[in-house]
């Protein structure tokens, strides 16, 4: 009986180690997070614009895995490359992403009334959550946010609006630019797109 | 165990098991169980499996596009009509119209179009939609101020969007080639029969020629100065735009049939 009621516990304490917030709560956390800093008072006006910016984006960083969607990017092409080619892919394209999509969810959540979490999907690793920004416009952004389970948690590897996936999208647009010049003419192309080359 | 043996069976098998939703999720389970088994040994090495994506390739179509040499010359044309013509006029308007006149001017147009909602809605079997459509269009059109308020929003009552091209994938309509029109810009072979569709139940079609064109004129500039930000930033994000607008036409209206 005893040996049953050790094992219990053991296993009870196993279990409050290991679980992690469901992908859902995870997207709430920081979505919550982002909102407030976009509405603290002590950040508003133009002078603060790039000290908000700075706290969005690193409170962002803690939730998106942007070398996995550089990667995931590449799609197909990924396991031609050399590791080498394979670090510096991931480490121009994931400072691409960042660059662009940090900024562009800011501003979309900027004139945010209120965010809708509709439900998650989960399939063994990786997750699907949907959520519908209302504007204060009374204009409904449905956006779902798709993520891979870490060791301790999620991460967003891709981002849908309106149907319209990230990953999906670049990974057109690379089999396109790879068919039509080679991969190197990729690699050129973005690097061309950094701001400070 | 069942990954394993489903994974040995010949391609041909796999493409007829498709058919069927219970198969698909099989299938997909059985590709999640076959990653999980090979991302010890080789986690830097594996594609990246995403299952989600696995599920919009079945339901958005391979694009076909074998005119993309025209489609390319009139993408550049609307790029440089955009950059020469379009976004000055709207900015210029922009500093002219306040932003809540020209956001009340955009829902006037919104509210005009709903008899392209209402039918397509009704085509497409949603009738609450219908319902609901009808109401918004009786509450904006009166409360509203002939639709520049829109009330029924803060009344839980959405707008609920449909036009002619989703009727026709809702019936299964192919979308045919890809198209990019001067002006109008991405479509396909089914989204421009679509597009000839809404613009006959569209009202400013029946006014004399020039009074329409006048008015898609004004709507067209409206609409741009309020989202000239989202057309610049896609630019900035992308790097063959051309391809990246094609393929977000296609997601777009395969998620929107889809809703």
């Amino acid at each position: 009986m005893k040996q049953i009621a050790t094992l219990a516990a053991l296993l009870i304490a196993f279990a409050c180690v290991v679980r992690a917030d469901t992908p859902l709560a995870e997207v709430k956390t920081t979505t919550e997070k982002v909102l407030l800093l976009l509405k603290d008072s002590k950040l508003q006006g133009e002078e603060k614009k790039s000290e908000r910016r700075q706290l969005v984006r690193a409170e962002m960083e803690k939730r998106f895995a942007w070398e996995e969607s550089a990667r995931a990017c590449l799609g197909r092409h990924w396991i031609k490359r050399t590791p080498a080619e394979k670090a510096e892919f991931v480490k121009i394209f994931s400072e691409f992403l960042k660059d662009t999509y940090s900024d562009k969810v800011a501003t979309y959540y900027g004139d945010l009334d209120k965010v809708d979490y509709q439900g998650e999907k989960i399939q063994a690793d990786y997750a699907s959550v949907k959520l519908v920004l209302k504007t204060k416009a009374k204009i409904d952004h449905p956006l779902e946010y798709r993520m891979e389970k870490t060791s301790n948690d999620w991460k967003v590897y891709d981002v849908v609006i309106e149907g319209v996936s990230m990953v999906k999208n670049y990974r057109d647009q690379f089999d396109a630019i790879i068919a039509k010049s080679s991969y190197d003419g990729l690699i050129k192309e973005i690097k061309a797109k950094q701001p400070n080359p | 165990m069942t990954g394993s043996s489903r994974r040995s069976r010949p391609s041909s098998r796999i493409r007829s098991l498709l058919k069927t939703p219970t198969a698909i999720f099989l299938l997909l389970f059985s590709c999640a169980a076959f990653a999980a088994q090979e991302a010890e040994p080789a986690a830097q090495e594996k594609e990246f499996h995403d299952p989600f994506a696995t599920e919009d390739a079945q339901e958005q179509p391979h694009v076909s596009d074998p005119l993309e040499r025209m489609n390319r010359t009139f993408f550049h044309f609307n790029e440089k009509f955009y950059h020469w013509v379009l976004r000055p006029v709207s900015k210029g308007y922009g500093t002219l119209a306040p932003k809540p006149v020209r956001e009340s001017l955009e829902r006037f147009f919104a509210n005009v179009k709903f008899p392209i909602r209402l039918v397509n809605n009704v085509l497409e079997g949603r009738l609450k939609s219908a319902g609901i459509e009808t109401t918004r269009f009786v509450v904006n059109t009166t409360v509203g101020v002939a639709g520049l308020f829109d009330p029924a929003a803060r009344w839980n009552l959405q707008t609920q969007p449909a036009d002619f091209d989703q009727t026709l994938a809702i019936y299964r309509v192919p979308t045919g080639i890809y198209l990019n029109w001067p002006i109008f810009g991405p479509s396909s072979v089914r989204g421009t029969v679509g597009r000839a569709g809404d613009v006959a139940l569209s009202p400013t079609t029946y006014l004399p020629l020039r009074w329409d064109l006048g008015v898609q004129g004004v709507e067209k500039t409206n609409l741009t100065s309020l989202h000239s930000d989202e057309y610049d930033a896609l630019e900035e994000a992308t790097l063959d735009p051309y391809v990246a607008l094609r393929s977000a036409y296609f997601a777009n209206r395969a998620n929107a049939a889809k809703q």
